[in-house]
């Protein structure tokens, strides 16, 4: 039976009426099991999106650039888009929802991710916190942050800023200095376009959600995200359902698939745009940046700052401290020792989206320290055992288990040398190394590009120093994106240690520092790819923020192992 | 002979009731197709017990994969390692990918991914210590390992390496031979060539490219006569020229500054310039020579090169005018932003060079690659045949065979027969392809146009996949 085309697109209700018409010619996708397919192949997932002409795009502008009175604004615009969030997360956790069933029978097959994934991904949207964004535009980081870790006002954690101009340096010298703001107030923009990519559902919603947030101090923009033709579905529900709370939140917002070889529509677009927020690959993005700047050129100098965010293709990590090596009960509800409760929420960092996203643990780190429990041998042993419990509950996707076979192949022939260990088996859906190796750079690359696809190699190192200073300055700056952590005692602060190790990563180029568990959930009230929200409204010099998420380590950890034990 | 090599064959001579000949790989063509596989499984039997018995690479990575030294036929795609990376794996374990620098340590690797036998006196692994600390070329450690080993026979063959992380194996004079006669019993029954072909290669006398060398003393088999034999490019193409032309890999230090700085433009600057120029007059000159004695040529060379050899003529303009019979073949070989296509070079060739009876001179491409000691040769028709002494399978992206006669997926291959004692020759490769009337699949409808029947790789149909897809927002750096 042939499934009708799900609509891989949204449009506010009014807008949509308005624009589309039967004549509208319509562009369809198919795939089986996250490969193009045809209609007819079993198991086939259709997505469509409307192919607008010039005069549409005209009159879509039009009608959306109308509606930006509509929308609330400051706490009025926050009360109403929570409840508009609330309520689409409660119909999309709902298995009983027809909301979470199109989501359940469409995204598995159109992306390839296990239905058991996906509903994961739909129960746990309580870790996409927003409470914490109205805080994040009242953080107004001076130039101290360039020494040292500043508390963010109303936020658990602290940020750091890393700035590309050295004789910043003396601004956080002088006592004056230090205490002005980095941020400058700027007019906020007044229309957002957006691109996301990739098949890891939710890309697109997120940089809609961001641009949202504008209207906490400003009038909302027109925003127009792209959504990627590998995974359209998702963030079209989410905006149905919030439309269905509020439809006047989102009356100024599009999501729609474009090409980005249609210039003429790509410079018409980008000629508007006062923020641009591309989530793509690395040359996807060189490709806008190129086509925003002349775009610029062209256009009279406008009033607003023109700001291009650019989250290109990245790669994340886990780190295990020394301290949580112990057989000793890390957690009293459920009696696991501290060392299950890391391995397992780390694995799911590394197996969420089947490690094929950016935030997605590559190599776990482990602190080896004398005299503690155990090492990280002991670790890849309990890694392997969270797999094998965490692969049954979230089965790998429909991805070709050849690469899985051959970076076997690979490791067991280092194995056969004394090189690495593997500890998992060539049947099963992942792959657990333990490599000493010391590895030059270009051995290192290689080796985090050979995790994905749920291959983690766990690393031991000496001291957690050890993992900016041997390996994280290995890759490049441009690259990095989070560290997840399970470090810390129960009751335990950030203290000195950690905030000069985390200042180290933070230098390499990392700038989002988390507990583990949390790796796929980014928080928006923090650093994404360097840019905090105030980003979106004001101007700095250029660099990038490093943010930790947390206050009290440990106990993030225990309270996302919890929610993860719950769903 | 080696132990192996005379179960196989035995087990395939009980295999062809009644012939009481022995054994050629020619014979494997009067079998009818649908009885292949059986012959072949079973020869793939004998020839994995002995590998997993002597050689310690396979025997471990087959063990892992909880494989025995007996195989069931389910079994056959455990045995199969990719040939992307099992000779390539000493630049994991030396931690380099220039052996010279480490050549005890890349002999103990390479010694540990061979078949021998036990040795009373003399044992291969006892030499190791012979060889010096270091070596100024990868060239000048595998003479000195070929000198070492002369006993065994060892020949080191490497691929092509542009991409700087050269494959590198070792053949047996046994292995050599069964190769030799692989191509040329394929090159006389796809290509015709016989004793009165003049032949002309656009490519170096001496080199350790195994494709390459293999058709040069394949032709020499077939009996073309060596002043009838021409390699128009007149300096050696040893591993270490190869890389550094290339570009992808470099010595560290000032031999890598050396390497990146002056020795990649200079070569590079020469080859466009004088060798490839040179060796492609030279060509030109030979066929307008062979044109004149009316003599049937075989012309090989890359894509790039037969190209030039046409746009020279057309500049000349030229049409050669050869017997018919001539021959213009090549393995691949693109550079990576030329302009042309292979259908381009297709239409260049025909307007240049074109048979006595009035048509284009046919143009045939080889498949083949350094850890195969066979190749599939373009018929008339177009597809490429594999040879019928070599079971080949495609599988799906779980590594699973599909069996259907008309399946597209990576291609898989078994060659007990002409493998060879010293390495087991069942290998998964990089590339995508339509495979017909392959594995135990077989369809006499779909047989070839050409009339061969057997397996055979259609047209058009490969593709190499050994590129990761990109599938979310995570980065390959």
């Amino acid at each position: 039976m042939t499934v009708p085309p799900i609509e891989g697109f949204w449009l506010p209700r009014q807008v949509r009426d308005a624009i589309l018409t039967p004549e509208t010619e319509f562009e369809e996708r198919t795939f089986v099991n996250g490969q193009p397919a045809s209609v007819q192949a079993p198991g086939a997932v259709t997505a469509r999106w409307p192919r607008l002409d010039s005069r549409q795009w005209a009159a879509l502008l039009q009608s959306l650039e109308r509606n930006c009175s509509l929308p609330p604004k400051g706490g009025d615009f926050w009360r109403r888009f929570q409840a508009a969030i609330n309520h689409a997360g409660r119909r999309l956790a709902d298995p009983s929802n027809p909301l979470h069933q199109r989501a359940i029978q469409t995204l598995p097959g159109y992306t390839g991710y296990s239905p058991a994934m996906i509903h994961l991904a739909l129960r746990a949207l309580d870790l996409f916190s927003l409470d914490q964004l109205p805080a994040t535009f009242s953080f107004t980081p001076t130039w101290q942050a360039i020494e040292k870790w500043q508390p963010m006002s109303g936020l658990p954690g602290r940020a750091r800023f890393f700035s590309q101009q050295p004789w910043r340096e003396i601004y956080s010298r002088s006592p004056i200095l230090s205490q002005r703001p980095i941020y400058e107030r700027s007019a906020p923009p007044q229309v957002v376009i957006g691109y996301g990519a990739g098949n890891v559902p939710g890309a697109a919603l997120l940089i809609a959600l961001l641009a949202q947030a504008i209207a906490l101090s400003a009038a909302m923009p027109v925003i127009i995200v792209r959504n990627s033709r590998h995974e359209p579905i998702f963030s079209p529900l989410v905006l149905q359902a919030m439309e269905e709370a509020d439809p006047d939140l989102l009356c100024t917002t599009a999501l729609l698939v474009w090409d980005f070889e249609d210039q003429a529509l790509q410079r018409d677009l980008l000629s508007r745009a006062d923020l641009v927020i591309a989530a793509a690959s690395d040359e996807t993005i060189v490709n806008l940046r190129r086509q925003f700047d002349a775009a610029r050129r062209a256009r009279p100098p406008a009033k607003h700052p023109l700001r291009f965010h650019a989250h290109g293709h990245k790669v994340s990590f886990s780190a295990i401290g020394a301290e949580m090596l112990t057989s000793a009960e890390g957690d009293p509800d459920s009696g696991k020792s501290s060392m299950e409760i890391a391995a397992r929420l780390a694995a799911l960092d590394s197996i969420l989206w089947d490690q094929n996203g950016c935030l997605s643990a590559r190599v776990h780190f482990v602190e080896e320290r004398a005299g503690q429990d155990a090492n990280a041998e002991d670790y890849a042993h309990c890694l392997l055992g969270q797999l094998h419990h965490l692969s049954a509950w979230l089965p790998l996707g429909g991805w070709p288990r050849r690469l899985l076979h051959e970076r076997f192949d690979r490791y067991k022939n280092l194995e056969r040398v004394g090189l690495t260990k593997v500890f998992s088996d060539y049947d099963d859906e992942f792959l657990v190394i333990l490599d000493r190796r010391p590895l030059d750079a270009a051995a290192f690359r290689q080796q985090v590009n050979d995790c994905q696809g749920r291959v983690i190699v766990v690393r031991p190192v000496a001291h957690r120093m050890d993992i900016p200073r041997r390996y994280l300055r290995l890759i490049p700056k441009e690259n990095l994106q989070s560290l997840s952590v399970a470090m810390g005692e129960p009751g335990q602060a950030l203290g000195d240690e950690f905030l000069q190790f985390a200042a180290e990563c933070g230098a390499c180029g990392v700038t989002a520092i988390r507990t583990v568990g949390r790796g796929a959930f980014p928080q928006l009230a923090y650093s994404w790819d360097g840019l905090i929200p105030l980003d979106l409204m004001d101007e700095r010099p250029p660099g990038y923020f490093c943010t930790i998420e947390f206050d009290y380590p440990y106990e993030q950890i225990l309270t996302t192992y919890r929610l993860m034990e719950r769903i | 002979m080696g132990e192996a090599m005379i179960r196989v064959e035995e087990t395939v001579e009980r295999r062809l009731r009644g012939s009481g000949k022995q054994l050629q790989l020619a014979d494997f063509w009067q079998i009818p197709p649908p009885s292949r596989p059986e012959i072949l499984f079973q020869a793939i039997q004998a020839s994995h017990a002995w590998h997993f018995m002597h050689n310690p690479a396979y025997h471990d990575a087959l063990a892992a994969r909880k494989i025995g030294a007996e195989i069931s036929l389910q079994d056959l795609p455990r045995l199969l390692r990719p040939t992307s990376q099992t000779f390539k794996s000493y630049i994991d374990i030396l931690g380099t990918p220039f052996p010279q620098d480490q050549p005890r340590r890349f002999m103990a690797w390479l010694l540990d991914h061979l078949s021998i036998h036990p040795m009373a006196d003399r044992a291969p692994a006892e030499r190791i210590g012979q060889l010096k600390d270091r070596y100024p070329s990868l060239e000048a450690l595998l003479q000195d390992i070929e000198r070492l080993y002369a006993d065994l026979g060892i020949e080191i063959l490497t691929s092509s390496g542009t991409s700087g992380r050269s494959t590198i194996l070792a053949r047996d004079q046994r292995a050599i031979e069964r190769t030799v006669e692989s191509f040329y019993l394929c090159f006389q029954r796809y290509f015709g060539m016989q004793l009165d072909h003049r032949a002309i290669f656009i490519m170096p006398r001496q080199t350790r490219i195994a494709m390459a060398r293999m058709v040069g003393f394949s032709l020499r088999q077939v009996g073309v006569p060596p002043e009838n034999t021409f390699f128009t490019i007149p300096f050696p193409a040893y591993p270490d020229q190869v890389r550094i032309r290339s570009g992808r890999a470099y010595r560290p230090g000032w031999q890598g500054w050396l390497e990146r700085r002056v020795l990649n433009p200079f070569m590079n600057w020469m080859n466009e310039h004088t060798v490839s120029p040179q060796a492609v007059r030279r060509a030109v000159d030979l066929l307008l020579q062979a044109e004149a004695d009316g003599a049937k040529i075989l012309l090989f060379a890359s894509w790039v090169h037969l190209h030039a050899v046409a746009l020279t003529l057309r500049d000349q303009k030229r049409v050669l005018q050869l017997p018919p019979g001539s021959l213009l073949g090549t393995g691949g070989g693109f550079k990576e932003f030329y302009p042309s296509v292979p259908e381009q070079i297709r239409h260049d060739l025909a307007q240049s060079v074109r048979t006595t009876d009035g048509q284009p001179a046919p143009v045939r491409d080889v498949y083949g690659m350094a850890e195969a000691n066979w190749a599939a040769m373009q018929c008339a028709a177009g597809n490429y045949h594999i040879p019928p002494w070599v079971y080949v399978a495609v599988l799906d992206a779980d590594d699973r065979f599909q069996i259907a006669p008309d399946a597209t997926g990576i291609l898989a291959f078994f060659d007990p027969q002409g493998g060879g004692d010293l390495i087991p020759a069942f290998f998964k490769t990089a590339d995508q392809m339509r495979l017909v009337n392959g594995s135990t699949a077989y369809d006499p409808a779909l047989d070839c146009p050409c009339g061969e029947a057997g397996a055979y790789i259609a047209q058009g149909s490969i593709q190499r996949v050994d590129l990761l897809d990109e599938a979310g927002c995570a980065a390959q750096i």
